[in-house]
């Protein structure tokens, strides 16, 4: 692939929508790198395979909800639980948590994924935008 | 977003691949580290990496043939076939399957996954020098000096005649079978610091096997680094010129860290902590002075802990100068002639804290990059590379050259760029 082909907004080939059910984590090779593509809750998100912290593989990590503190309401601790609509996108470097849906840090807004547009034809041709 | 073009152009059919938890690779795992080498061109730089770490758990069957007492070979065996040698009979244990994140960090339930060549297969310890091998070469580390992981807390064994006979095991275990598997490999190895004569002993059978650079103590445990018994271990490493390093590491069964709940809590404190005491007395007692020439290696526990203890230290020493004869100067000033490692690199949002820090702690000639891969809270070469703080050279000190000096390294990059480029087997 020549470099000189991929400016930005090129967009790149990475499947059929039916090839990506919910859980497939596909990581597309672009010049200088690569973009993962996740699916998750009927979505496609996609993003820089850098993580922001220091640069860890992260759309190959794990999908996991938040997990959330249960508490009474006189503030004693009842447990934790997984969130059902905060999807993390979790780094398999060190752990950090990012949103899946915008790619931010779960915690930290100095860190911030660099995503990527996916664009879904009708015909199901699904690619990334450069 | 401009959308061009719209149609993909076949020749942009690029190759992907579906991530799959089934396998594992530390070259696809480390496939970024390897980008940011090239990126920054350090595969033409000196890197070594001060504190790394192996399973000698995962080895555990061939190290126990080292051990010299039969009866002890006959409990680590239990008479059995090697593949059901125990450790739990002499590696002391504790809840700590947390390290992991509950398997967000993937190498610690997949690396057993890993495939290397055959071999590098035939026996664990040829494995053990591979795996460290393929982490070496992907983040561009020429050297790289290896310490184990459980038996970082072997140190709380009851009998400290077990603590002697694995020290012996391992040691030549490491030195026979493990660094002479692969040039990078060095070692600082484990002294049974409960037997100040055994530890002694261990030196001078050692200090001159090839690779060993210096030696180890763990910092769980409960004897003082200023007993007198240790005073003739300290003479020989100093008069030998090998660095004695202090790793840190954290035991729930201190009963000050019960109240500690979560795992973030333990290792932030633990970490440090047990450090503190042993630098703490360290510099109270004058070893500073005692032994001028023998070079001390704070190991893990990150930098934030140093201008605390600076600033305390030196505080309490001006008003309580008579509990400590032998110091002629601040004990802050003796701390900036020792060494640390790098890792776990703190991140603070004002930089100039951290570089505040490099300054209190003369890091350019002492800081000694450290990545601890594989473990949880490991740093790339990058994080040192990329602090904009630094000159050129203290960078270059700081990943490579001051632990070259410090450890008798050759001050040039051992790995070849061409073959790292090519592709790493
Ligand atoms: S590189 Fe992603 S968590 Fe550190």
């Amino acid at each position: 692939m020549q470099e000189s082909a991929l400016k930005p907004g090129t967009r790149v080939f990475v499947g059929h929508r039916s090839e990506l059910p919910d859980g497939t984590q596909r990581i597309v090779s672009v010049p200088g790198g690569e973009i993962g593509v996740i699916a998750h809750g009927g979505h496609l998100y996609a993003y820089r395979n850098r993580c922001a912290h220091q640069g860890g593989p992260v759309c190959e990590g794990m999908v996991i909800g938040r997990v959330m503190a249960a508490m009474t309401e006189d503030k004693k601790m009842l447990g934790e639980y997984f969130s059902e609509s905060e999807p993390h996108l979790v780094c398999p470097w060190h752990g950090m948590e990012f949103l899946l849906e915008s790619g931010e840090s779960a915690v930290d807004p100095r860190f911030r994924l660099h995503r990527h547009e996916v664009v879904e034809d009708p015909d199901g041709t699904v690619h990334v935008v450069i | 977003m401009t959308e061009t073009p719209v149609r993909p152009d076949p020749t942009l059919r690029a190759t992907y691949r579906d991530v799959d938890t089934g396998s594992f690779d530390t070259r696809e795992l480390l496939a970024n580290a390897r980008r940011q080498a090239e990126e920054r061109d350090l595969d033409r730089m000196l890197v070594v990496d001060v504190d790394a770490h192996h399973y000698e758990t995962e080895a555990w069957s061939e190290i126990v043939t080292y051990l010299e007492d039969p009866v002890l070979q006959h409990l680590a065996t239990a008479g059995r076939h090697p593949s059901l040698a125990k450790t739990s009979a002499f590696l002391p244990t504790q809840i700590s399957g947390q390290q992991d994140l509950a398997g967000r960090v993937s190498r610690y339930t997949r690396r057993h996954l890993e495939k290397l060549d055959a071999a590098e297969e035939s026996t664990k310890s040829n494995r053990t020098a591979g795996l460290a091998r393929r982490a070496m070469e992907m983040m561009s580390i020429d050297y790289q000096i290896l310490f184990p992981g459980l038996m970082l807390n072997l140190g709380l064994h009851p009998q400290k005649e077990f603590e002697v006979a694995v020290a012996r095991a391992y040691a030549r275990w490491l030195t026979e079978k493990v660094i002479p598997a692969d040039p990078g490999l060095r070692t600082m190895l484990y002294l049974p610091f409960n037997d100040p004569e055994a530890s002694l002993e261990l030196v001078k059978e050692f200090a001159d096997a090839p690779g060993v650079v210096g030696f180890m103590v763990t910092a769980t445990r409960y004897k003082a680094v200023h007993d007198n018994a240790y005073m003739p271990l300290y003479a020989e490493l100093e008069r030998r010129g090998k660095p004695l390093g202090f790793h840190a590491v954290f035991h729930r069964a201190d009963r000050s860290f019960e109240q500690l709940n979560k795992f973030i809590s333990i290792h932030s404190l633990g970490f440090t902590f047990t450090n503190m005491i042993h630098l703490t007395n360290w510099i109270v007692n004058g070893l500073p002075v005692r032994f001028p020439g023998l070079d001390v290696v704070w190991i893990e526990s990150g930098l934030a802990w140093l201008p605390f203890l600076m600033q305390r230290l030196d505080h309490e020493w001006a008003l309580r100068s008579s509990e400590t004869p032998l110091l002629t100067r601040a004990p802050s000033t003796y701390i900036r002639e020792m060494y640390f490692t790098s890792q776990p690199l703190e991140t603070p949002e004002d930089l100039s804290i951290l570089e505040t820090t490099f300054k209190m702690i003369n890091a350019e000639t002492q800081l000694l990059y450290s990545s601890d891969y594989p473990h949880w809270d490991f740093d790339v070469p990058s994080r040192i590379y990329d602090l904009p703080f630094l000159t050129d050279q203290a960078r270059r000190n700081i990943l490579g050259l001051n632990a070259a000096r410090l450890f008798g390294l050759p001050t040039e990059p051992r790995l070849d760029p061409e073959y790292l480029r090519g592709g790493i087997r």
